[in-house]
């Protein structure tokens, strides 16, 4: 594709912040009609492109073309009437209104010059919402839709302004996997229609199928575009990092014998049900051996939450029992489960795993002052909790941090990094880690990994919660599915192939198993 | 001297806004007075005239100082404890009835006894919104004010009723007996010694706060429940028990104003201390150390005004400016800094 042909054109565009170089040189050349990808990881400067390209930004140098023309953005209002449309990670929808108010915000149809005409906005939105074959409601309020839907408003919108170029900055973060695939539908139709869709993603893995050129950044500059059939994960993977990535766990190597010990955690018939009367966990068992790594792959919301929750002991069992190196530790209190070898990596860093606004040193010595000797004299030693968050912050490679830093400050990677690091530092017995590596980077999502491995390795036994399929095949010794509430089978590695745990989230063999 | 810098730079802004207030609040009387030095002058040095003036002004700086104190508590632990007023009124009620119904112990046994009733009284009515709060979710700002009337009428109605000391006029109850009447700071006649309970106390609050695995329990509980609960905080408990370290530090406040400055319960003692104290523990940046400053700030300033009004033509109405202008400028600065993050 050369210059002549492609709808929009970038040559060396830099943008610094202060003294931060976002953008060096950046180049991409995009077809018109088709579906582009961006690929970078966390900080290669992925948003700050689209922020300039959307008017939000101005970029220091370079040149933006448009249909052969140089243009200068300087507004979000320029870039829509130039036919530039964003749909941000973070909606910028009002919940109280309608989906037809918010499509036609601050741009509705008058009568009599004054008075708002909802009914012609109600037609036009309910006629554009046909016209892209939309499941939504123009008369319902956006509060009470889901996040999937309020995206394809968010698309709606951009799409009612007339926009050719339709920027979707990470639209596959907030989405659950059955809605991933429904956004890929709307892209394909969009496509279909002759729009010109840019992609901004680091998980390629998703969006393959509907892309016809992948782009890479990397520390603010291109690296390259690629014709998506041609190009593997591992390619673009490699690019984004700038180097060969770790790809292997123990999923790679399920044909070597490993001998595991006695059985660290069990569950037997372990059921929670909430306020309500609903079964969030049904009748569950499980063991983990010392040395494995068991993972549970589902759909989100099917009782992972609560499974986790419920063996930390953050959530009261109704029936069943929890077993901790043989030990039945079913009413036993949080600190009385982390004495007894437990440790445990929720699954929302921001929620239950950290305090934003504490710092660094306070939020990794939490669960250790006693353990690891903090105190002297039954205070607070600041030199030996210092030391310590130290220790953590150099074996966990986690860079710009100092002990005295309000630990919210830090990158997702780095905070969930120290989260790791906290719970790993008891040498738990057994480690409960729920999606640990969700929002991360190629690179930090690596290194994650290759410490839940390392703790198995030294005898852990070792609970794996995630949504990404991908991280369970690749770390996992065994693989349980969940789907509403039960443990719908729990497979050695080798019996697992993709295919038969896809069935399984979407509760197939539900009944023979 | 890296803690040093560290300290510098933290009490340089909350400095700045001052100066910045005295400055503004200088261009506003210069505009109004014949006399703005001679205002300024007995603003902010007449406190430190006399000895007995200065009296006056420790006076003034304890109780505030003791309530914030035990504000900052409530904070950390992500209670907003509107309920000073309240607690401090009960903690002089109780140490009060003590003092009276028991007139013939000797003074070493009866004082400790009065102090603790009136920490056991503020503490008691700081525990019933804190478990309101844990079990039932009940807002505790709405909890703690209106026990602030309840507090207020109850004992309005013992020294009315009950304790009234009718030899003489106003709703004040019968003397102490003079053996539990807490001795002034040596060499400040009249000055009460609870100050140097209040400065103690800070210090204390500080260590509590920043050095022990409670302290840290507590502001975890404060600044994220999921968290703490996570980390095996048994969080409910933590926001109950600062909570009655809170109520229990206003009514210390009580009990030692009556122990050593009032000597009885007057119904109107309060100049609603219990409020002042709110935005002390605010300005303060929640930190009991700068508490116990601010609180010394705010007295200087309160009776300052008073000075000022009988020397010119100065209102003491001024000072509700002057600390209007303060709460502005702090929190400007707070709103900066949040953004830039």
């Amino acid at each position: 594709m050369d210059g002549s042909t492609a709808i929009l054109t970038l040559q060396g565009i830099a943008k610094r912040f202060g003294d931060k170089e976002a953008l060096k040189s950046v180049d991409l050349s995009v077809a018109p009609g088709e579906v582009h990808v961006v690929c970078g990881e966390n900080g290669a400067g992925k948003s700050t492109l689209m922020n300039i390209l959307a008017g939000i930004h101005q970029a220091d140098a370079g040149t933006i073309s448009l249909r052969g023309m140089p243009v200068s953005i300087p507004d979000p209002i320029a870039a829509s009437r130039l036919g530039i449309g964003m749909v941000h990670q973070h909606f910028k929808l009002v919940p109280s209104m309608s989906v037809a108010e918010n499509l036609y915000l601050g741009r509705n149809p008058r009568k009599y010059l004054v008075f708002s005409n909802r009914a012609e906005m109600e037609r036009r939105a309910a006629e554009l919402i046909a016209r892209y074959r939309f499941d939504l409601d123009p008369r319902a309020p956006v509060g009470r839709l889901s996040v999937g839907q309020r995206q394809r408003v968010e698309i709606l919108k951009a799409l009612a302004f007339d926009a050719e170029i339709l920027i979707l900055d990470e639209p596959t973060a907030v989405l659950t996997p059955p809605e991933v695939g429904e956004l890929l539908d709307v892209i394909a139709n969009l496509r279909e229609r002759g729009r010109t869709v840019l992609f901004i993603t680091h998980k390629l893995r998703e969006v393959k199928a509907v892309a016809d050129h992948v782009s890479v950044l990397r520390h603010g500059e291109s690296v390259g575009t690629h014709l998506a059939a041609e190009v593997s994960e591992a390619d673009i993977a490699r690019a984004m990092v700038g180097r060969q990535v770790f790809l292997s766990g123990r999923g790679a190597d399920a044909d070597k014998p490993r001998t595991f010990g006695p059985a660290l955690l069990e569950l037997e018939n372990v059921s929670v049900s909430n306020a309500s009367g609903r079964r969030l966990l049904d009748a569950v068992s499980l063991a983990v051996r010392a040395g494995e790594v068991v993972g549970i792959a589902g759909v989100d919301g099917n009782g992972q939450t609560e499974l986790a929750e419920a063996i930390a002991g953050l959530l009261p069992i109704q029936a069943g029992t929890v077993r901790l190196n043989g030990r039945a530790i079913t009413g036993t209190t949080v600190p009385e489960r982390i004495s007894a070898g437990l440790g445990f990596v929720p699954e929302d860093r921001l929620d239950r795993g950290l305090s934003p606004t504490m710092t660094i040193a306070e939020n990794v010595a939490a669960t250790n002052y006693r353990r690891a000797h903090l105190l002297r004299g039954g205070l607070v030693d600041p030199a030996r909790r210092d030391a310590f968050a130290e220790r953590a912050i150099r074996e966990f490679d986690v860079r710009g941090a100092a002990p005295d830093r309000a630990i919210g400050q830090l990158s997702g990677g780095n905070m969930q990094k120290l989260v790791v690091a906290r719970e790993m530092a008891r040498r738990p017995r057994v480690l409960v880690v729920a999606q640990p590596t969700r929002g991360l980077d190629i690179g930090a999502a690596e290194f994650i990994h290759s410490r839940i491995l390392e703790a198995a390795d030294a005898g852990a036994a070792v609970l794996l919660i995630s949504s990404e399929l991908s991280e369970v095949l690749l770390l996992s010794d065994r693989i349980g599915v969940m789907y509403r509430g039960r443990m719908l089978a729990v497979l050695p590695r080798k019996q697992a192939e993709e295919e038969r745990i896809g069935i399984l989230m979407n509760g197939g063999e539900a009944q023979a198993a | 001297m890296k803690a040093f810098r560290q300290l510098l730079r933290a009490v340089a802004a909350p400095l700045g806004a001052i100066a910045l207030t005295l400055f503004l609040g200088f261009l506003l009387v210069a505009s109004i007075a014949d006399e703005p030095v001679l205002a300024y002058r007995e603003l902010l040095f007449a406190n430190f005239q006399s000895l007995g003036n200065f009296a006056l002004f420790i006076n003034r700086a304890t109780p505030l100082a003791l309530i914030a104190i035990g504000i900052v508590f409530a904070f950390r632990a992500g209670v907003f404890n509107v309920g000073g007023e309240g607690q401090l009124y009960l903690g002089a009620m109780a140490a009060t009835v003590m003092g009276l119904a028991l007139p013939g112990l000797p003074g070493f046994v009866l004082l400790p006894l009065c102090v603790f009733v009136g920490i056991a009284a503020g503490g008691f009515w700081g525990y019933i919104p804190a478990v309101l709060k844990v079990k039932l979710q009940v807002d505790e700002v709405v909890t703690t004010l209106m026990l602030n009337f309840v507090a207020l009428l109850f004992t309005s109605y013992l020294v009315n009723h009950l304790l009234r000391d009718t030899t003489t006029y106003g709703a004040i109850s019968w003397t102490l007996p003079e053996s539990v009447w807490l001795p002034s700071i040596p060499g400040v006649p009249n000055a009460t010694s609870a100050f140097l309970v209040a400065v103690v106390l800070a210090v204390l609050a500080w260590v509590l706060l920043f050095r022990t695995v409670w302290g840290s329990e507590v502001r975890a509980a404060g600044t994220n429940l999921r968290f703490a609960e996570t980390v095996g905080v048994p969080a409910a408990r933590r926001v109950i028990e600062a909570m009655i370290v809170s109520g229990g530090m206003a009514g210390l406040a009580g009990a030692l104003y009556v122990l050593g400055t009032g000597h009885r319960f007057e119904q109107n003692f309060s100049p609603a201390y219990g409020l002042v104290a709110l935005t002390v523990a605010l300005l303060a940046r929640v930190h009991p150390i700068s508490a116990l400053v601010t609180a010394l700030f705010y007295a200087l300033m309160l009776n300052g005004a008073a000075y000022m009004q009988i020397a010119t033509d100065v209102p003491r109405s001024l000072v509700a400016l002057l600390t209007g202008l303060l709460v502005l400028l702090m929190t400007a600065r707070l709103r900066r800094q949040s953004s830039r993050h």
